[in-house]
């Protein structure tokens, strides 16, 4: 699948969803476009899953320091979810590791941001958008990653809740001053907590006590934003994707 | 224009933070780039963001062109008062507002001086990790602007790693805050996208901090080469070891010269280029890096190894970094720096085409590198007052700038587009991508007011008065 194909299917349709079975399904398109070793570069077609990614770095002594208890997908897929992971502190995360893209716009337009180079600052940096925007803005196709040497690879610094088997709803972050308060107050959801980035996996977030600064993403909805981040939603969506036509991804 | 304008403002914020006249234009008609020069119709030195509030909403009611400024250290213009109007100087707002050492967070000001920040929480063991050399002077809110880098960049990240929260004036006028002491959460990360929008997209004003452990072991060294090209592949098996450390910066023999006869600075005679490296961390870990890049460096025959025994031998070793585009200042009245980069391996390939550039152009050049991330800093000195070698200095930067962008680089590692280089963006982005760009900037500005002509090519009123600070108007 390549990125005509991608283009005439977005063009096709007036709604496009993206994700495995949706209108526009990535995993056709799936492979690492050139690994520079010496660079700590990989650039990767968005319908790669990331265990085949790392399998694929392990041998340059490289890998993706992503780490999460939620079952594994595509790159493209994890980036425009953007969930917390596990060693997010120890690592940072996509915002952090995704220099590049290239995006297909709604209008059928290619457009590519940021470059090969670890360090850059021409121009917007306009991926931070696409990274955590659902597939409601466009389509990331092939994304540019700095890779993380195995031997630099930090310890995980978690421990089970109760819940350990329960399936994830959602993740809590608190203020470190308030870390072991929220675990107390919120051990009855708990699946594991993440000492190091001081946040709480928990199956539900419906009943949460909640603390000064924090803050929770839920896989149903992240409830209301403050009203000028609301605004701005909205008048991104009207100018990155105008004609309405990514209604999400599956 | 400027007594009318300047009246209505001092109405505003009061005459003790509104400068005019012919002392003020010439003060702040550009920031650390000097080749582009545009005046000020009044500055103004707002004390709080509600200050700042009332002169964006003034200029937006008036149709009045503004410009946001901290320290005036910026390499690219982004300062620059591009179509006159209103200079906003943070100056007046350099609080640190709250201190949350048991959170790691720290709110100050946008006008807070970048060291002082860290001066601050010193006692607590804390640090702000960006290090820009311009941090003695240079602004917390510049260093937003610009997501300004340093030499630690290498193991810490640059600026946008170290926002956690920030409140800004948008173009349409109200205050917005995006993030907080926590950072990240579930929205649009808007915050990433502030960050480093060069001040053209509304008027940040405060910003909440992360503060960073100080590293409890800390060794510098600095290895002396005979051959430049040994000291470039040094740096390139450095980062393939996978060892990262917190800085690895590189200068070569112009550096060197200028910094010896600033500061007497004294190195073996044949040599020809120098790293400094520093691994902080753990002190076993530091011991085990050290090993690595000692290893490396004898097998890419170093002359010379000096390690800092203690904090004022380190601090010695970095004043030939830190201080050396200060020093070149010996060696011509004008310098412009570089700020070009490129997939790491590339250095050596990239340093000989830079001194080849530069012959060609019959121009003076030093290099100093943030070799660990390929952010390399050519400083051509000239004299300015030569309109031929301002048009070769110019011509040879470009060439260097597309060489860059041939080897998988950008036009900028943390200088910055501002004026300087907006015009080179479409070497690096075609029109579609271009295009998306200036859509992502009209989410927050979708006028000519705030900050103009900074960034994206050809906008509208601004290619003339390019042309004319640039001297090619007739």
């Amino acid at each position: 699948m390549t990125i005509e194909d991608i283009r005439e299917l977005v063009l096709s349709r007036e709604q496009v969803s993206i994700g495995s079975g949706a209108d526009v399904d990535l995993s056709g398109h799936a492979g690492i476009i050139e690994h520079d070793i010496d660079d700590q570069v990989v650039v990767v077609r968005a319908g790669t899953s990331l265990v085949d990614l790392c399998a694929s770095l392990v041998s340059s002594g490289q890998t993706i320091p992503y780490h999460s208890p939620k079952p594994c997908s595509s790159v493209g897929a994890l980036v425009a979810r953007n969930w917390p992971h596990l060693l997010q502190e120890q690592h940072g995360s996509w915002r952090d590791w995704v220099i590049g893209m290239t995006i297909v716009r709604g209008d059928g337009t290619v457009a590519k941001c940021g470059s090969k180079a670890v360090k850059n600052v021409a121009g917007y940096d306009v991926q931070k958008l696409f990274i955590g925007s659902e597939g409601r803005l466009g389509v990331i196709v092939d994304i540019t990653l700095r890779t993380c040497p195995i031997g630099a690879l930090m310890d995980l610094d978690v421990e089970s809740g109760q819940r350990s088997d329960a399936r994830v709803g959602g993740v809590q972050r608190v203020l470190p001053s308030d870390f072991e308060a929220a675990l107390d107050a919120n051990s009855a959801e708990l699946i594991l907590a993440d000492r190091a980035y001081k946040s709480l996996w928990l199956h539900s977030t419906a009943d949460l006590l909640r603390f000064d600064s924090d803050w929770v993403r839920s896989v149903e909805s992240n409830g209301a934003a403050p009203p000028h981040i609301e605004a701005l939603d909205r008048r991104m969506k009207a100018i990155i994707d105008p004609d309405d036509r990514f209604v999400g991804s599956r | 224009m400027s007594a009318g304008l300047a009246a209505d403002l001092t109405r505003l914020i009061g005459a003790q933070n509104v400068l005019f006249g012919a002392a003020a234009e010439r003060g702040y008609d550009c920031d650390a780039y000097t080749v582009d020069r545009s005046k000020p119709t009044v500055v103004t030195l707002p004390e709080s963001t509600a200050d700042v509030q009332k002169v964006v909403r003034y200029c937006r009611e008036n149709d009045v062109p503004y410009t946001p400024r901290g320290a005036g250290t910026g390499l690219s213009g982004g300062a620059l008062p591009a179509l006159g109007g209103v200079l906003i100087s943070t100056k007046h707002m350099t609080k640190i507002l709250e201190v949350d050492v048991a959170n790691r967070c720290m709110l100050a000001q946008a006008g807070a001086v970048n060291k002082r920040l860290s001066e601050r929480v010193a006692s607590d063991g804390l640090h702000f990790a960006p290090d820009p050399s311009s941090q003695t002077v240079s602004t917390l809110g510049g260093n937003i602007a610009e997501n300004a880098g340093g030499p630690h960049t290498l193991k810490y990240g640059v600026t946008v790693q170290h926002i956690l929260g920030l409140t800004m004036v948008e173009p349409g006028g109200e205050i917005w805050e995006f993030g907080g002491k926590l950072g990240g959460g579930p929205s649009a990360d808007y915050l990433g996208l502030i960050v480093g929008g060069e001040g053209t997209l509304g008027v940040v004003t405060e910003a909440w901090v992360k503060l960073t452990p100080v590293p409890v072991h800390v060794e510098t060294a600095l290895i002396c080469f005979r051959e430049i090209r040994d000291a470039t592949q040094t740096v390139a098996d450095i980062i393939a070891s996978g060892t990262i450390p917190a800085a690895l910066e590189m200068m070569d023999i112009g550096i060197l010269r200028a910094v010896k006869a600033a500061f007497g600075f004294d190195y073996p005679p044949e040599t020809n280029a120098m790293l400094l490296v520093e691994c902080d961390g753990a002190r076993d870990r530091v011991a085990e890096e050290m090993e690595v890049v000692r290893a490396i460096c004898t097998q890419n025959r170093m002359l010379n190894i000096e390690l800092a025994a203690d904090a004022t031998a380190r601090a010695r070793l970095w004043m030939v970094r830190k201080k050396s585009v200060g020093a070149m200042g010996r060696l011509a009245p004008s310098i412009v720096t570089h700020d070009g980069v490129i997939p790491r391996s590339k250095l050596p390939e990239m340093l000989d085409a830079v001194y080849r550039i530069a012959a060609e152009n019959r121009i003076g050049v030093a290099n100093l590198f943030h070799a660990g991330d390929g952010n390399l800093h050519p400083c051509f000195y000239f004299d300015d007052r030569d309109p031929d070698q301002v048009r070769r200095v110019v011509e040879a930067g470009e060439e260097i700038i597309r060489l860059c962008i041939s080897l998988g680089g950008s036009v900028s590692g943390e200088h910055g587009i501002g004026v300087e280089k907006s015009d080179l963006m479409s070497l690096m982005f075609d029109a579609d991508s271009l295009r998306l760009q200036g859509d992502a900037k009209r989410i927050f500005n979708d006028g000519a007011l705030c900050n103009p002509c900074k960034v994206l090519p050809n906008q509208k009123s601004c290619v003339e008065h390019q042309r004319r600070w640039r001297g090619v108007a007739t």
